[in-house]
């Protein structure tokens, strides 16, 4: 009784379609895009029947537990990367001299936390 | 029509967030649970782009930068994860979402005038937008705007 329904607002689906829609495609890239359709659907629609039962779940899990999940995927996705990036360079953590480094937005003084995770330096950049 | 099926599924997962927020739950068990789901559209996203690499649709160099994207990301959720535990009150909670969400456009904005391929860029855009979906959608719902 008087709980607040927030529904999803379409504006950026809305305009990152549009956008897309905007730019021609060739017919090679359209059928690279087709094979690349044919294996993201299927994963997509996997994500989100995991994402539904860990939704269904949540109610049932502590903080902690959850937090220590997302922990866990997380360090697989650090582990998975590290890896692929491995293949291509002899030093396996060593990031490409091309790639831009990603930098912390300036955080809230309520999250202390991720500023001193991404170091002063960078927060400092973006200021 | 293809290309807005491919973000209607990637995305799919992230508003389902958005449509079924756990009204029962405390508001930093939410703020957890959409940065764990923020982690399972990344493991998909990431077997993806993988494999779409080994089919030659994604050059070595851009494949490179995905990955080193994703491990920012993934390192980004971790930290956001602390951030989450450490939040005394709603607001701190939703800070925390809020700055990850920042931190997330600033990668996609590199991503986006680093990638060559259009198959890489469209894959690198839809997953961090997804993501950012997931996580923004819930500081909403947690009163953030």
């Amino acid at each position: 009784m008087g709980k607040k329904i927030v529904k999803p607002t379409p504006k950026p689906a809305v305009k990152l379609i549009a956008k897309i829609e905007s730019k021609p495609m060739d017919a090679s890239a359209t059928v690279a895009l087709a094979n690349l359709l044919a294996e993201l659907i299927p994963l997509g629609i996997g994500a989100y029947q995991q994402i539904k039962d860990a939704n269904q779940d949540a109610n049932l899990k502590p903080l902690e537990e959850i937090l220590t999940k997302a922990n866990l995927n997380a360090d697989a996705i650090i582990a998975t990367a590290q890896a692929e990036i491995a293949k291509f360079s002899p030093a396996a953590s060593a990031p490409a001299p091309a790639a831009p480094e990603p930098v912390a937005a300036p955080a809230p003084a309520v999250a202390p936390a991720l500023v001193h995770d991404f170091g002063v330096e960078q927060v400092i950049a973006v200021l | 029509m293809k290309r807005i099926a491919l973000f209607a599924a990637i995305t799919l997962a992230a508003l389902v967030m958005t449509g079924c927020p756990s009204l029962n739950s405390t508001q930093r068990q939410q703020a957890a649970q959409a940065s764990e789901n923020v982690t399972i559209v990344l493991v998909a996203a990431q077997k993806a782009e993988i494999t779409a690499h080994e089919q030659a649709l994604i050059s070595d160099s851009d494949h490179v930068f995905i990955q080193q994207q994703f491990l920012t990301v993934a390192r980004l959720d971790k930290a956001t994860n602390d951030c989450i535990l450490k939040a005394t009150d709603t607001h701190g909670t939703v800070a925390c979402l809020t700055t990850a969400t920042v931190t997330l456009d600033q990668i996609n904005a590199e991503g986006g005038s680093f990638l060559k391929s259009a198959q890489a860029k469209q894959q690198f855009t839809f997953t961090l937008l997804s993501i950012r979906t997931t996580l923004s959608s819930i500081a909403q719902v947690l009163g953030g705007k």
